[in-house]
């Protein structure tokens, strides 16, 4: 029998630790680094592992997966019934560890009226991803700490493996002003962004 | 550079969800959520996230203050408690400890709690002691009580997820709880089945499988109506109604009249709709939510006993994922009616005028109790302006804003020899004050609260008191010291703990050497070697066998001179008076002003536009207000938040109460809108 994590032992990061569903292939690299590297904190290793046993349980296609093989309808409704749910808590904003203040050229105010509960959408959350196109680390944070339970890092691997416009099909309803400002916003940024780029 | 993250629990409602303060040299610098506690699992709402944002802010009340010719001066701790002690010295000498009134906090810590209540018995002597319970949940304490033996919510917050079927009813949950609807929402993902009773079409209601628009104060005739259809279905647990209740037979006859015809034209809501509600509540493990909804009305404890009965009759109680859950408002509210801070009752629920009860807590203090239960909130406020109640210290509360008629409330408190008021900021309350006292948030002193599913948690110190603030359990003691009073003198809150376990036997196994170690307990937790228990009931009832109460529904007469009905509440982006939550950029950037939302055909109808200036206007007062058209309101209804000072929904509230809780009517005032 493993013994659960001790709470109070390195608790803050202990619980920090995510495995990427997108990019994980199961090679249970990560366990073996972390059990050699840190024989006195069990619990670390403890975590790692039980993440990946979960990973491995799903045969299942992922939500990425399940959303290009939706048509454009399926997919507005998907997003429709997540984005409904949010209540503008500024999680996915304050928990982003690489945002940065606005910019003028994308700003969230231009789009979103203050004090309403949904907040419009898909706008809020695509300039909101947009936002940090340029230095997205896929961490997950923003979908972690989201308390309405909105795929949020699935919202960010859209943004970040596919052009803007391929990413308007995969969460569809963005008014054509709003496209037409993140693609100027994107292209400004294009060298910024080396991650490769798939096509649906 | 000293830089530190500390655990500690939300101030803001009372769901309890943990955060770490991160510190840097002395500075709140952020909210950083915590993925391993059981109810908020790493996620937070906006307030949560705006926690650190209050403690210092430049506005906090730094030294005391005293009034002088209609201003306030500051001045020293020791000149302020010298002559606030040697008053109210005077005042108890002179007209007896009842002329004095204590208003405690369920902003306070459990440990501050029990002493301010200990404060009144014990110091002053006298069972006036109450805090904002009286206006949020009084009627659950009284009905519950009356029906189960304990008010308080039945079953867990991390049960959420084993429900099948989710009934919510007066909560919007995800604006006041959201991270207990966060729970609601995953649980419908994963196949749980919702209902939603609300006159309000709130963001919750529009993902429920069944959606009841019912009209204001219809509650009772909603829920006599579910149960009609449930005992002709033959859905009753007969074995449950007959081994664990009593008093069905009462329930059968009165609910017979309530076929869903009837309460279709009571409610509003359409006769199939209640068909399938009831069914599905009844065939179901259900887990019932509700909040302000119910319980601040005219009839809020017959409100919460039909519930009760509706829970009874299913045998949806005593089980996991099931049960009665009022969802608390303040974040300590639950810890502060647990410690005493009411004035018929001492720690742990055991009545003042029960001698047995008395005679534990005098040998500990060592001094009498008074054996009369003492006046309610509202009741004070009524005799402090008749000249009765001659000196008040409020802890930690805004009854300027928060209270009905506030009209009253402020001619009330001007009028009283002595008024003290402890808290962080400058409030509507305090400014009214003679004196003033700085006391210190959450952030800047140890405790523990308790939430709303009695889960007991640590408060954790993270900087040092903002100014010469104080925490509230130092101040209590200091005056209580100077006016002579024995059994005042702690050197930490762990120590008050301990006195409030050798007298609250369902606090006697919460230690915090337990909370230490990461425990979140939930009450009772009779011995140190006891896991706390997450839903109550399972072996029985502490009445013996539960009661089922007959309750009539009463209609509400709208007159011609007030057509409407206006509900009071919240918004999300602010808590409460808006004392602390208006002073956070963030949220007072969302949402700045009050407003009243009015449906379309009424401003149709009344030739008012979005953005318009309107009067509302009650027989307890007048307000001018913004208005909001909105597609979410039933005509007839309007709805306005509490928080704003500039357009006060208490001004409109009248002081009529619910004859046994004495809760006022916050959810169905009849009023008149007017074009300006």
């Amino acid at each position: 029998m493993e013994k659960e994590p001790e709470e109070k032992d390195g608790r803050l990061w202990v619980d920090r630790i995510i495995i990427d569903d997108v990019a994980c292939i199961h090679c249970g690299e990560c366990v073996k680094a972390c059990t050699e590297e840190n024989k006195e904190r069990n619990a670390l290793t403890n975590v790692v592992q039980k993440a990946i046993r979960e990973a491995k349980k799903e045969k299942e296609p992922n939500l990425l997966q399940k959303l290009i093989r939706m048509d454009l309808e399926e997919r507005k409704r998907f997003w429709d019934s997540h984005f409904v749910r949010c209540i503008k808590c500024y999680g996915c904003i304050d928990q982003c560890p690489v945002r940065e203040e606005e910019e003028d050229e994308l700003r969230i105010s231009e789009w979103i009226k203050q004090g309403e509960v949904p907040p419009r959408y898909p706008e809020f959350h695509l300039i909101r991803a947009y936002q940090v196109w340029d230095r997205c680390i896929l961490c997950g944070e923003c979908e972690e700490t989201c308390p309405a339970g909105i795929p949020l890092k699935t919202l960010q691997d859209i943004t970040q493996f596919f052009s803007p416009e391929d990413a308007f099909k995969l969460v569809p309803g963005l008014s054509e002003e709003a496209k037409r400002k993140i693609i100027d916003f994107v292209r400004k940024r294009m060298d910024k962004n080396r991650r490769m780029r798939y096509e649906l | 550079m000293n830089s530190d993250f500390v655990l500690t629990t939300c101030p803001f409602c009372g769901t309890g969800c943990n955060f770490y303060l991160e510190v840097e040299d002395g500075e709140i610098k952020g909210v950083v959520p915590c993925k391993t506690h059981p109810v908020s699992r790493g996620k937070l709402c906006v307030l949560g996230r705006s926690a650190h944002k209050f403690v210092q802010h430049p506005e906090r009340l730094k030294n005391p203050l005293v009034k002088k010719n209609g201003r306030f001066f500051e001045t020293d701790w020791n000149t302020a408690l010298k002559e606030i002690s040697e008053r109210l010295k005077k005042i108890i000498e002179k007209y007896g400890p009842d002329s004095v009134g204590i208003i405690s906090s369920a902003k306070c810590t459990n440990e501050e709690n029990y002493l301010i209540m200990k404060f009144a018995r014990a110091a002053v002597g006298t069972n006036n002691i109450d805090h904002c319970a009286r206006l949020c949940h009084s009627s659950t304490v009284e009905g519950l009580r009356q029906a189960f033996g304990a008010g308080a919510m039945t079953n867990s917050i991390t049960e959420i997820d084993q429900a099948e079927c989710i009934f919510i009813t007066g909560s919007n949950t995800t604006s006041q709880h959201p991270l207990v609807a966060s729970w609601i929402i995953s649980a419908k993902q994963k196949g749980a089945r919702l209902i939603v009773a609300d006159p309000r079409s709130i963001p919750i209601s529009r993902y429920a499988d069944i959606y009841l628009r019912i009209k204001p104060g219809t509650n009772i005739a909603l829920i006599n109506g579910l149960l009609h259809v449930i005992i002709k279905e033959g859905l009753i647990d007969r074995s449950f109604i007959s081994e664990r209740t009593q008093g069905f037979q009462e329930i059968e006859e009165t609910v017979k009249r309530y076929d869903p015809d009837y309460v279709s034209s009571i409610t509003g809501a359409s006769k199939e709709l209640i068909e399938k509600a009831a069914i599905l509540y009844a065939r179901s493990r259900s887990m019932l939510f509700y909040a302000m909804g119910i319980t601040q009305h005219i009839n809020g404890t017959d409100n919460v006993k039909a519930i009760a009965n509706l829970s009874l009759a299913t045998g949806n109680i005593g089980k996991p994922a099931t049960g009665v859950n009022p969802l608390r408002g303040q974040n300590n509210v639950q810890g502060a009616c647990d410690m005493g801070a009411l004035p018929d009752v001492l720690t742990g629920y055991r009545r003042v005028d029960d001698e047995d009860a008395r005679r534990v807590f005098e040998k500990e203090w060592g001094v009498p109790v008074p054996e009369k239960k003492g006046l309610t909130l509202v009741e004070m406020m009524n005799e402090a302006e008749k000249g009765s109640l001659k000196a008040m210290i409020i802890f930690g509360e805004n009854p300027a804003i928060s209270d009905p008629d506030i009209s009253h409330v402020k001619k009330a408190l001007s009028s009283l020899e002595l008024l003290v008021v402890v808290d962080i900021f400058l409030t509507e309350t305090a400014e009214l004050a003679h004196f003033v006292l700085p006391a210190s948030s959450f952030a800047e002193k140890d405790g523990t609260f308790t939430n709303t599913d009695r889960r007991v948690q640590r408060v954790r110190k993270a900087i040092d008191p903002v100014g010469n603030s104080m925490p509230d359990w130092k101040i209590v003691c200091e005056i209580a010291e100077r006016i002579g009073a024995k059994g005042f003198n702690y050197s930490s809150p762990k120590q008050i703990m301990d006195e409030i376990r050798r007298l609250t036997p369902s606090y006697a196994g919460i230690t915090y050497e337990r909370l230490e170690s990461g425990e979140t307990i939930q009450w009772p937790c009779p011995s140190e070697d006891h896991p706390g228990t997450p839903f109550l009931y399972k072996d029985g009832f502490p009445i013996g066998k539960a009661r089922f109460f007959s309750v009539e529904h009463t209609q509400i007469k709208p007159s011609d001179k007030y057509p409407f009905i206006l509900i009071t509440g919240r918004c999300p982006f602010h808590f409460h008076t808006g004392s602390i939550t208006r002073k956070i950029e963030r949220l007072e950037n969302e949402v700045n002003e009050g407003y009243v939302e009015i449906s379309r055909r009424d401003a149709e109808r009344l030739g008012i536009k979005e953005g318009d200036t309107v009067e509302v206007i009650s027989e307890t007062g007048k307000i001018e207000i913004k208005a909001y058209v909105s597609e979410e309101i039933e005509p007839g209804v309007i709805f306005i938040p509490m928080h704003f000072k500039e357009s006060p929904a208490n001004m409109l509230v009248s002081r009529k109460l619910d004859p046994f809780s004495k809760i006022p009517n916050f959810k169905a005032c009849a009023v008149n809108v007017k074009r300006k």
